[in-house]
């Protein structure tokens, strides 16, 4: 994952020292994303460079309309509450509705919502209902938020699918589709937030 | 709750208000809005609070979290947030200090890993002389007295006597006095 110093990124977002790490106080930019490193001029924080920038886009355009500890319950509870069907379908994540047929809740937790996302991301390509279901039941199976990314590769009929704890993996799977979980999952926290 | 003398809890401690005239320890954490000790006050767990005043003693053995942090005395902690920061006294942080506004007189053996937030105003007490050690300072604002540390990033920078630096970065603005030592000083960019 591509990283950004604390000086470049307070360069390219516009923000101070003191919001940084007012934000960083109350719980909107998670301690594991401050990585302190020697460098020539002492020390140096760097932060995974995607995920940060997104994440203070969001709370720039969100702080004046709640408060710093609105926005950070919402950001902390986003993976504990349930959420119902019909809340989902208003905030516009699925590209297919019918995606919901899938699971017979009527309310689903976070990490069914994730799942639900990398369904729909293929959800045209795949023809089969039956193998749609399977796949849905193997991806609930596991602890999605556990893993970094996730490798599709799908024929109409099958679907072939690699779960990685690690990130950039090595071998060239040249004919699948990558999903980056973290990415995909701080996505979702912050449009379900709003 | 009074405590009026001496208190064991041996689990959490939960109240609207905690006022301690004497010694109370708990095992666990304490979650209160107000917790005022005069005396000694140790917690092996976290400590959350709105506002905590204390005049003695306070030894944390996690985190303090809390929005008005006041104390005369000696402060120890693994880290402590709080929106304000007012410490005079004996101040030892294991990792960091993260706050808006940071104020510290010092005058005894100090330490604190990294300082990290807005407003960092430090100094030691009239014919104090040892140094507060402290590995990284990161502020928009920092005004430090006799204090040795690693790194100095911040925007208006301001360093007293009694100071050894040996990285400072700064953005609009430093202020080195002549009796402070600094090894390398960076203007980081421009705003």
């Amino acid at each position: 994952m591509e990283e950004i110093s604390k000086k470049d990124l307070l360069i390219l977002t516009g923000i101070s020292y003191g919001q940084l790490y007012r934000w960083k106080r109350k719980g909107l930019i998670p301690e594991a994303w401050f990585n302190k490193r020697a460098s020539f001029t002492g020390q140096e924080t760097y932060f995974p460079k995607d995920l940060v920038i997104e994440r203070i886009d969001k709370i720039l355009e969100l702080k004046d309309d709640r408060s710093l500890e609105e926005l950070s319950k919402i950001i902390n509870s986003s993976e504990i509450r349930k959420y119902s069907l019909e809340e989902l379908k208003l905030t516009n994540i699925f590209i297919n509705n019918d995606i919901f047929s899938l699971t017979k809740a009527d309310e689903i937790a976070f990490a069914e919502v994730i799942i639900l996302k990398i369904i729909d991301n293929i959800y045209q390509e795949i023809k089969s209902e039956k193998c749609m279901l399977e796949f849905y039941q193997y991806l609930t199976s596991k602890t999605i938020t556990n893993y970094q990314e996730i490798y599709i590769n799908t024929n109409g009929n099958s679907i072939k699918c690699i779960l990685t704890k690690a990130n950039s993996i090595t071998y060239n799977f040249h004919d699948f589709q990558k999903i980056d979980l973290k990415q995909l999952i701080n996505n979702l926290k912050l449009i379900i937030m709003v | 709750m009074n405590v009026d003398g001496i208190m064991n809890c041996p689990k959490d401690l939960c109240s609207e208000k905690v006022v301690v005239d004497g010694i109370l320890r708990v095992k666990g954490s304490i979650e209160t809005e107000v917790l005022e000790g005069n005396g000694i006050v140790t917690v092996e767990k976290n400590l959350k609070a709105h506002k905590v005043e204390i005049d003695g003693i306070l030894s944390v053995r996690e985190n303090i979290d809390c929005e008005q942090f006041e104390a005369n005395g000696v402060i120890k902690a693994n880290k402590i947030n709080a929106d304000n920061i007012l410490i005079k006294g004996m101040v030892n942080i294991k990792t960091a200090l993260n706050c808006d506004a940071f104020n510290l007189v010092y005058f005894k053996k100090s330490k604190i890993k990294d300082i990290e937030g807005t407003n960092i105003k430090i100094c030691s007490k009239k014919n104090y002389h040892r140094p507060l050690i402290v590995e990284t300072i990161t502020a928009d604002e920092i005004d430090i007295e006799n204090v040795h540390c690693d790194t100095v990033t911040g925007n208006h920078v301001i360093i007293r006597k009694g100071c050894k630096i040996e990285n400072l970065s700064y953005i609009s603005s430093v202020d080195i006095d002549k009796a402070a030592i600094v090894k390398n000083v960076k203007q980081e960019w421009w705003l």
